[in-house]
């Protein structure tokens, strides 16, 4: 038989199984699709236990040694000491002493190695969790966890980048549709079209759209498809959202609020992203930007992290003490970490064998700390992992099945790179 | 223009045509036979026609890309013709908008809305447009786009697909296998296919093998690129699980390997290549041009047919279309070959293909289920038992050719490697002929070198000395002049060692011919060398290529005999869904017949149950407040009794100290003080004494009134426990009742749960019609069409012309004025609505270089729709459009029709009319709105958002 692979696990030869019996009976066991619009109780099952993601995007490359895993004293280490955080013998740069104090709600992994140094690529992997290749693309992580979370009972969209943008859609979602493509709100532009127009009065909006439900409830009568429901459907959704915009609006959040989070505009991003998986939103992702240190990397550090460091760990406490944290993913990722080795310029360029990524909440365990680099920082010692790696793990600690496939069109499409699979071991 | 038919047609063989019997036998029109073939293999009835309104919709959707005007409409529809719909087929197809979708459709499929790169979009738009506008077969279509490499003119926009796709040989692999072959080979790319049994590596790397000799060239001088081929490169592949590797040459899916001609080396390219580049003189780009659409290529030919298939009716037999193999199955293996053969034979001419599909019943079904599925389910369920045990005597066929090709396949592999090491000593010597011409090469570049060297010395040397001469005779005529006499040395001096360096170039150059005589010889070896194993290779590879042959007939035997069996299957399955289905919904009527029955006796009990529960709630009241009422008598009791006791207490101590006193009174009367206090202590004896009998008698009283409120309170519980109890006799009732009613609730839900996934298999089967989504072109442009967008655009743009350059009256007498103007207009107007229409594509396609027939329904569509200033424009009155022909009208009945025709293809019923005149009478006063209201609505609900 063809199938019988070196690779041959188990999870590959189930979710060939699996396939193989979808496609006989017709029964659908993929994740995501117009199921579960047919499915009333997988609808209510999703919304009391729904997961949701914030991915801070630390644009540039920023330093592990300046931040995750920090190498004092050493002639890689860099002008910074360690200190300890709220996990005992868990140390991290002083750069981040409010992160510090938040550690017990966090999870580092040390041992990143992308083999890679180039920011297209990088920020490609990363995001994609697969090598960037010619003949195909491939939906950002946001895509993948906006369907894979989808609700379909929710009338706000699932996949949103904050800073930048007007509002419409973009397009990072691949063969997923422009469903689960990325909206970018500038600091809380609400989703393009949401605003009645002028033209129309409220008492208008509300007759035409009576008039619309009865239009539909005839032609149903004759015959429905979950396809004319999703698009009839729609409309009502349409008609929530209109009345939700404030959920993009950051100024109905308490003047304390924006004050512990800070006045620039990196503070009001993380207050959104608060307010958006509060109000349901399923990923949010935020930038930081710039850590491309190739000079002065020590004190654009020290700016930088000064300025990431407090409303991140706000946003860590805020979401612990809620409660949300178990059911929100946090991840502080890169395309790329930083050269142990220092230029000329007191710079660290572009490096990808030996880097670290911070994550926190939803499945994960808190307080871990995954694999080990040498002791200046040079080599990843333990537990080396890749970006697809991550990819999986990201989504096994959101409750999605990594190894599974969503069915594109009749497609079976895997959700993440079959050649990995998750950190298990960091599945709580 | 007319095409002539490709020489293959000659050479046909029918033997490669699958030679069933009922394709032979066939003599009734294509349409006739694939009604007779959806029939039979359907279990059960077909739905009923579709209504002329909706048959002209579903016409001008798929041919032309937009809803009809209501004038079409109402032509129709008024039309008493009886072939009236053959009539208007024929007559859609030759509109000019049929041109223009089918180059949108294509450009959609073949391009995916990959952005432009190399050859600019309208051109590539206009050639297709031309194509279907010539009905251009696709054979030829297909073959100009596989073939495509740029260079002559009229052809280059063919060569999009390559090059807009940066000739990257993975990207186009895929693609080619996807819209020529309908296999998405893409997960065969690093390894066998994980999950498709019938995609193999080698296939991918068959196709591969065509086009990864193709590059990009860049004509700096002309500012172009073209898409270039190579005479070399060889493929060799290893998978990323078994470490396996392979090599393969050029195959097309279902074909063999080609062996390709040989020339020596040096002669591999053309010697004047058409344009500025090398031109091989065996491309392996024709080849798969060639190969794929020679009408013998089954996986080509029934890509098209299912194409073009679904392109009509909504759904492919296969779908996904790029996904054909044999885990998913044709709708109708059958009715795929026989779409496929009469593809062939019409010569892939697409319009009479259309015709054809467009005049079957099966296309012109509606999308309502037939009414007696009962009747239908019974003589089903008696062909159960025949269609299992075919089932099961396919499947053991299958099994059994499936394990032949098992076996082939494995002899194929044991040959692969057992000519391995003809083809390692092959490359082995080629690799040695290439370095001997590299070195010939070299040697004749050196030899041309010396030969130019000597040259130019000889040529210095015959100059020197004809100078010489010539200032000799000069110098003779002069002899006084020593300037002269100087210059004549001085040309002798300089010409004196030539003779030797000449010598010395003369022998160099000997040399380096003799190089280059050697070098051609060792070429000459080695071009032996190499054809002599070339030879040998062939002579090897004969016998594999043999076993590749009966490899792909294995295959497709096994192919038939799996296809066979699952459809079987699918009609034993449909066959059982209907019986269940038809039992569920027997159970539903059984049970809701119960329920009905039982009805009235729970109605009555639950209004029973909710009567006693009112009664019950005064009944509770009245019990609290006797309760009340009685603990407050009770206490009042306990209080009076208290208070007497204390008081006859009392009286009696004072007795006994008034007695006491009386006696010391006696016996000492003289002192005051003594008798005084005597005194006080008898009045207040008999003061209070007095007090006791009031007392008594309150307490009496009180306990009267005790008396009363218990008897009061018992009363109130006596009468809450029996209206309990009558409440708990109701209740058993209700419980005894409600099970029946929920059991039909239950039966209802689960009949319908089987009627929706009969419907799905209905549809699948194209027993009755699909649903299918307008895609985002079509969509608005029958926006445009229904508010009369398209002709506002057309005023705009005639008003803008005749303002800017004015036709003059003699102007407009001029044909040839009048013609250009026309064309102005038209391709003004066509600009317009191409811009609105990529609005509705940013909002309602996939993204560029992704499937582009996935439905997706988002938010932001509906806010579009709803809130966007486009659509709001075209709602409001102006110029010919629908909102303002509306409003001018005072009949209500008018204003439905209208409405309904332009947007929905369809007189309204009477209650839709009724509807629209009883809302436009409560809009009385806002007519217009009210009017842009009914618009909207029916723009934006679902009859107007799918096919149907």
């Amino acid at each position: 038989m063809k199938c019988n692979y070196a690779c041959g696990t188990a999870e590959h030869l189930h979710a060939r199984r699996r396939f193989l019996g979808s496609m006989a009976t017709g029964s659908s066991i993929v994740v995501g699709g117009l199921g579960a619009l047919t499915n009333p109780s997988t609808a209510k099952q999703l919304e009391t236990k729904q997961k949701r993601m914030i991915v801070i995007n630390m644009a540039g490359g920023l330093s592990q040694l300046e931040s995750w895993d920090p190498k004092p004293g050493t002639n890689t280490g860099g002008p910074f000491r360690a200190i300890e955080t709220s996990v005992p013998g868990v140390h991290i740069s002083e750069l981040l002493p409010y992160t510090a104090k938040q550690m017990h709600n966090m999870a580092i992994v040390r041992s990143i190695n992308t083999h890679n140094g180039d920011h297209g690529k990088g920020t490609y992997m990363m995001l994609t969790g697969r090598r960037q290749t010619p003949a195909a693309d491939f939906p950002r992580l946001g895509a993948v966890v906006a369907k894979g979370l989808d609700q379909h009972n929710s009338a706000l969209p699932g996949h949103i980048h904050v800073g930048g943008g007007s509002g419409a859609r973009n397009n990072d979602s691949a063969y997923l549709g422009p469903r689960y493509a990325s909206i970018s709100l500038g600091s809380g532009t609400p989703p393009q079209n949401s605003a009645r127009p002028k033209s129309v009065s409220e008492q208008s909006d509300a007759t035409r759209n009576r008039l619309r439900r009865k239009v539909n409830s005839r032609f149903a009568q004759r015959r429905r498809t979950a396809k004319t429901d999703a698009y009839t459907q729609n409309y009502e959704q349409a008609i929530e959202l209109m009345a939700q915009r404030d959920v993009f609006d950051i100024s109905k959040e308490s003047q304390k609020d924006r004050d512990r989070y800070g006045p620039h505009p990196f503070g009001h991003h993380l207050l959104l992203a608060r307010r958006l998986v509060e109000n349901g939103i399923t990923f949010v992702q935020v930038s930081h930007s710039n850590y491309d240190t190739h000079n002065e990397n020590f004190n654009f550090h020290l700016e930088q992290l000064g300025e990431f460091d407090r409303p991140f760990a706000t946003l860590i406490e805020d979401l612990a003490a809620s409660g949300l944290l178990e059911h929100t993913l946090v991840v502080v990722l890169s395309e790329f970490g930083r050269t142990p080795n220092i230029n000329k310029y007191y710079g660290r360029d572009h490096w990808g064998n030996a880097w670290s990524i911070c994550m926190s909440g939803a499945g994960l365990q808190r307080g871990a700390v995954i694999g080990k680099t040498n002791d200046n920082g040079t080599k990843v010692t333990d537990r080396e992992v890749d970006a697809g790696h991550m990819f999986h793990t990201y989504l096994q600690a959101l409750g999605l099945d990594s190894a599974g496939h969503f069915d594109i069109g009749g497609r079976p499409i895997p959700l993440a790179d079959p050649a990995f699979g998750p950190i298990s071991e960091l599945m709580s | 223009m007319t095409y002539k038919a490709p020489r293959f047609w000659a050479t046909f063989s029918l033997q490669v045509i699958v030679a069933a019997t009922w394709i032979q036998a066939a003599d009734e029109p294509l349409h006739v036979r694939i009604d007779q073939l959806v029939e039979t293999g359907h279990v059960g009835k077909v739905a009923p026609s579709a209504s002329d309104g909706e048959f002209l919709r579903r016409l001008y959707l798929d041919l032309l890309g937009r809803i009809p005007t209501s004038t079409e409409a109402r032509n129709f529809l008024d039309d008493t013709a009886a072939d009236k719909r053959l009539k208007w087929i024929e007559k859609t197809l030759e509109q000019p908008d049929y041109a223009r979708h089918m180059a949108n459709t294509f450009d959609v499929m073949l391009m995916e809305r990959r952005g432009e790169k190399h050859v600019k979009n309208n051109e590539w738009r206009s050639y297709l447009e031309q194509s279907f506008t010539a009905n251009k077969p696709w054979s030829t279509l297909a073959r100009e786009i596989l073939s495509a490499d740029g260079i002559d003119p009229t052809l280059r926009p063919a060569a999009r697909f390559y090059m807009d796709r940066d000739a990257e040989v993975n990207r186009l692999t895929r693609d080619v296998g996807r819209m020529f072959f309908g296999i998405d080979l893409e997960c065969a790319q690093c390894h066998d296919h994980p999950l498709i049994d019938d995609y193999y590596q080698s296939h991918y790397y068959g196709i591969y093998a065509f086009l990864n000799r193709g590059y990009l060239y860049e004509d700096k001088k002309a500012k172009k690129h073209f898409y270039a081929e190579r005479a070399e490169g060889y493929v060799t592949f290893k998978s990323v699980f078994t470490e396996e590797s392979g090599r393969t040459g050029p195959r097309v899916p279902g074909g063999v390997t080609i062996d390709e001609p040989t020339f020596d080396k040096g002669q591999e390219y053309v010697e004047k290549p058409r344009g500025s580049f090398p031109e091989p003189k065996f491309s392996r780009r024709q080849q798969l041009a060639d190969q794929a659409t020679d009408g013998t290529n089954r996986l080509f030919n029934q890509n098209i047919a299912n194409r073009l298939w679904a392109h009509m009716m909504g759904r492919g037999l296969v779908e996904p279309v790029d996904l054909q193999h044999t885990d998913n199955p044709p709708a109708d293996p059958q009715l795929l070959e026989l779409l496929a053969h009469d593809l062939v034979a019409m010569q892939f001419d697409m319009k009479s293909f259309f015709k054809e599909l467009a005049l079957t019943q099966t296309y012109q079904r509606a999308v309502d289920l037939p009414q007696d599925l009962a009747e239908q389910a019974a003589q089903v369920a008696e062909q159960i038992t025949a269609l299992e045990a075919d089932h099961k005597r396919l499947l053991e066929i299958a099994e059994k050719s499936g394990d032949a090709l098992e076996k082939i396949r494995e002899e194929v592999a044991a040959e692969t490697t057992k000519v391995e090491p003809t083809i390692a000593a092959f490359l082995k010597v080629e690799q040695a002929l290439t370095e001997a011409k590299k070195k010939l090469d070299a040697a004749t570049t050196a030899a041309n070198k010396a030969q130019a060297a000597l040259g130019a010395q000889q040529e210095l040397a015959k100059a020197l000395t004809e100078a010489a001469e010539s200032a000799a005779v000069a110098a003779k005529l002069l002899p006084d002049d020593k300037e002269l006499a100087a210059a004549v040395a001085s040309f002798k001096k300089r010409g004196e060692p030539l003779p030797a360096e000449i010598e010395k170039l003369t022998k160099d150059l000997a040399t380096k011919q003799a190089a280059t005589k050697a070098e051609a010889d060792k070429l000459a070896a080695a071009q032996e060398t190499t054809n002599k194993s070339r030879a040998e290779l062939k002579t090897a590879l004969a016998p594999l290529r043999v076993l590749e042959q009966r490899s792909e007939e294995a295959n497709r035997q096994r192919e038939t005999e799996k296809l066979a069996a699952a459809n079987v299957l699918r009609r034993l399955t449909a066959a059982k869904n209907l019986v269940q289905y038809n039992e569920l919904s027997q159970a539903a009527i059984a049970s809701q017949a119960e329920a009905d029955k039982s009805a009235p006796a729970l109605a009555s009990a639950k209004e029973q149950q909710q009567k006693i529960n009112a009664q019950l709630k005064g009944e509770q009241k009245t019990l609290a407040e006797a309760a009340t009422a009685d603990a407050a008598a009770q206490k009042t009791v306990t209080e009076s009794r208290g208070k007497l006791t204390t008081t006859e207490e009392t009286v009696k101590a004072l007795a006994a100290a008034s007695a006491k006193a009386e006696v010391i009174k006696k016996k000492l009367p003289k002192e005051k003080e003594l008798v005084a206090a005597a005194d006080t202590l008898k009045g207040r004896h008999d003061a209070l004494s007095k007090q006791v009998d009031p007392l008594k008698k309150q307490v009496a009283e009180h306990q009267t009134a005790a008396e009363a409120t218990a008897a009061r309170l018992t009363a109130a519980q006596k009468t809450v426990a029996a209206t309990n109890e009558k409440l708990a006799t109701a209740q058993t009732e209700v419980d005894k009742l409600q099970p029946i009613s929920d059991q039909a609730d239950s039966d209802r839900q689960q009949r319908d749960t089987a009627l929706d996934k009969l419907i799905g298999e209905w549809s699948n089967q194209f027993a009755i019609s699909t649903i299918a989504p307008l895609s985002p072109e079509q969509l608005a442009r029958s926006m445009m069409q229904a508010t009369g967008q398209i002709e506002r655009h057309r005023a705009a743009v005639t008003a803008e012309l005749e303002k800017k350059t004015p036709l003059s009256e003699e102007d407009k007498k001029n044909a040839e004025k009048v013609a250009k103007r026309a064309n102005e207009i038209e391709s003004g107007t066509r600009a317009k609505v191409v811009a609105n229409t990529a609005e509705f594509v940013k909002k309602f396609g996939g993204a560029p270089g992704q499937p582009q027939n996935q439905f997706f329904a988002t938010v932001d569509q509906a806010l579009f729709l709803a809130n966007g200033g486009m659509v709001q424009s075209w709602l409001a009155p102006g110029g010919d459009n629908l909102v303002n022909r509306l409003i001018k009208s005072e009949d209500p009945q008018a204003i439905a029709e209208e409405l309904y025709l332009s947007i929905l293809t369809r007189r309204p019923t009477a209650e839709e009319v009724t509807d629209v005149q009883q809302f436009l009478t409560e809009r009385k006063d806002e007519k217009t709105l009210g009017v842009q209201e009914i618009a909207w609505a029916l723009l934006t609900s679902a009859e107007f958002r799918f096919s149907y």
